[in-house]
């Protein structure tokens, strides 16, 4: 779904933000993307989406090519890719529904379509009976719960969340985790870059750990990962790490299968550890 | 797809009632801007029309010296009578001639006291029998005993369409920086408009939307205001044109001045009949708009266009 083929990228006068990365996603995958400020979480992100392109390597996102996407055809991509962020970024003249329409109007959906899908992604969003308030009546979460209704509802092939919890409290932040799972239950890749250690420990999905642009941890089933001294810390039992600091990619690859592996075991040991999210009936929708 | 055209037209609608006073602002500069391109294309034509008519209906005035004797009066008569460049001949005598005189220095009684019948200078009004031929006779007649001057209406005509192409290069100037000015003033409505609806923007480029749906409302928003300064100038226009010819034609009611004397218009209201030839016609004027609209439409189009590639990264 996602492949960045030895990348680099930087920016004029600076350092560079991405530097010669080599990571794969595959379909239906959840991954969190750490790494302190200015590791190049943004950076990858802004590729992904081709708000820039990079200076070595190549994207492939969706089946495309995108370094010899021409620029008209970058719209089609981004059908693709849903985004969320941190500040939810929703219209505040526009309701909930409005908002969401928006997004099925701007690339051409008959009214049909509108007022068929929007229902359906509040409803996933719970937020149905609040579809006429404005952004301002709503609350942080909720605001957000829209703007992933928004991302969502054009049923997109890969969910992108750069810190879409940054502005949420921890209880409102673990519903909008909720959330992201249930999407990803229905085959939507989902890549959320994030500072939240608890969320990324509690999840216990694939980590991709970046440092001053360099891959320095990928890692099925990780945790947050970093304690005060800046070394990988196994927090929690049963966890295995690979570093990549100075691995090649075969041994990541390598790293990569063991893990999956390992962590089936794990599972069939302790059983499902998801359970918190198997309360909803995503295939549905 | 209807609901692609409806949407798009509801975000022009939007984008110009949010930016109303800039809409304005950039409607009316265009407005007058291209009134003055319009009265300047509308005073070309006017004349032409004009200078067209003088040039076939009048021919030369050979002024004689109010002393001149019968004979030489008959030896140029003679000469007149026997080139083929002139068709036939009128003369015009002291009595006529004064009376002329008179009428046209009427305000002027100074002047017209230092006259008298017998010093008046006499004058033969001819026809020509090829307009084009009023040099040669100019030549033959300039410098013979008893003439005084040659007088022939192309060299007034040459001055008025000297005056009038003056005039218009000012005029077309000025429409020119005017122009320049709606040309940026559109550019900056469109650039608010821009930045009024960044959000929205963003919002669009993020979930897809195509880079000609995000462009299309605003380069719409300026093709209509463009559009719509060109049909106020065309309004102008027309109306100047209007108010222009009421003037005249009530001019005409009065016993007014013939201001060619002695040509075959010698009646009183010949002198109006010039001036309301240089009325553009109507049809004149619907040609004028559509040029106006044409060039309002251009100016819009470019002016909103070069805000979205500075402006909307898409």
């Amino acid at each position: 779904m996602i492949r960045f083929e030895n990348i680099s990228k930087s920016y004029k006068g600076t350092a560079l933000a991405l530097d010669n990365l080599t990571v794969e996603i595959e379909k239906g995958e959840f991954v969190f993307l750490v790494g302190p400020s200015g590791s190049g979480k943004t950076t990858f992100l802004r590729l992904l989406l081709r708000e820039e392109k990079p200076d070595k390597g190549v994207i492939f996102v969706a089946g495309r090519e995108l370094k010899h996407l021409p620029n008209y055809k970058v719209p089609y991509l981004r059908r693709n890719i849903g985004c969320v962020f941190q500040d939810f970024r929703l219209l505040p003249n526009k309701t909930v529904f409005q908002n969401v329409a928006f997004a099925l109007e701007v690339i051409g959906r008959s009214k049909h379509v509108i007022d068929s899908k929007v229902p359906q992604v509040l409803d996933l969003v719970r937020l149905t009976n609040k579809a006429n308030r404005l952004p301002g009546q709503l609350s942080g979460g909720e605001q957000q719960r829209v703007a992933i209704a928004r991302a969502f509802v054009n049923r997109p092939l890969i969910l992108l969340a750069d810190e879409p919890t940054g502005n949420l409290d921890p209880a409102t932040s673990q519903g909008i985790m909720k959330l992201l799972d249930r999407i990803n239950r229905t085959e939507t890749t989902v890549v959320m870059a994030t500072h939240d250690a608890s969320i990324v420990d509690s999840m216990r999905r694939r980590v991709i750990q970046l440092e001053k642009g360099r891959l320095v941890r990928d890692q099925e089933r990780g945790i947050y990962g970093l304690d005060e001294s800046g070394n990988i810390e196994d927090r929690l039992t049963g966890s295995i790490k690979a570093v990549a600091t100075d691995t090649s990619e075969e041994e990541l690859v390598r790293g990569r299968k063991k893990i999956k592996r390992q962590s089936k075991k794990h599972e069939s040991l302790i059983g499902a550890d998801s359970d918190v999210f198997e309360d909803e009936e995503v295939t549905s929708f | 797809m209807s609901i692609g055209v409806n949407r798009t037209l509801r975000d022009t609608a939007l984008n110009l009632w949010r930016n109303i006073q800039y809409a304005l602002a950039a409607v009316l500069t265009v407005g007058v801007s291209l009134t003055l391109v319009g009265s300047a294309l509308i005073a070309k034509q006017g004349v032409s029309n004009a200078t067209s008519q003088w040039s076939h209906g009048v021919g030369v005035k050979v002024w004689l010296n109010a002393d001149d004797n019968n004979s030489q009066v008959n030896a140029i008569k003679e000469q007149l009578n026997s080139t083929p460049l002139i068709k036939s001949c009128t003369y015009i005598d002291h009595e006529d001639s004064y009376k002329l005189m008179e009428s046209i220095f009427s305000n002027e009684p100074v002047i017209s006291s230092v006259f008298t019948p017998s010093t008046t200078p006499t004058i033969f009004s001819c026809v020509l029998s090829n307009p084009n031929s009023a040099q040669a006779v100019n030549k033959m007649f300039s410098g013979q005993p008893g003439v005084m001057t040659v007088q022939y209406p192309q060299q007034e005509i040459k001055t008025i369409e000297n005056i009038t192409s003056l005039f218009q290069v000012i005029l077309l100037g000025m429409a020119g920086l005017m122009l320049l000015a709606s040309l940026i003033l559109i550019f900056v409505t469109i650039r608010m408009a821009i930045f009024s609806r960044r959000r929205e923007v963003a919002v669009m480029k993020l979930v897809g939307a195509t880079n000609w749906f995000i462009r299309v409302p605003f380069m719409l928003e300026g093709l209509i205001e463009g559009t719509v300064g060109a049909l106020v100038a065309s309004g102008l226009v027309y109306a100047i044109r209007n108010l222009l010819s009421n003037l005249i034609n009530k001019a005409s009611n009065y016993n007014a001045t013939p201001v060619v004397p002695g040509s075959k218009c010698g009646s009183q209201n010949c002198g109006i009949t010039l001036l309301q030839s240089t009325v553009a016609s109507g049809h004149d004027v619907i040609i004028t708009s559509i040029v106006l609209i044409v060039i309002g439409a251009i100016v819009g189009v470019v002016g909103s266009f070069v805000a979205i590639r500075r402006f909307l990264d898409v």
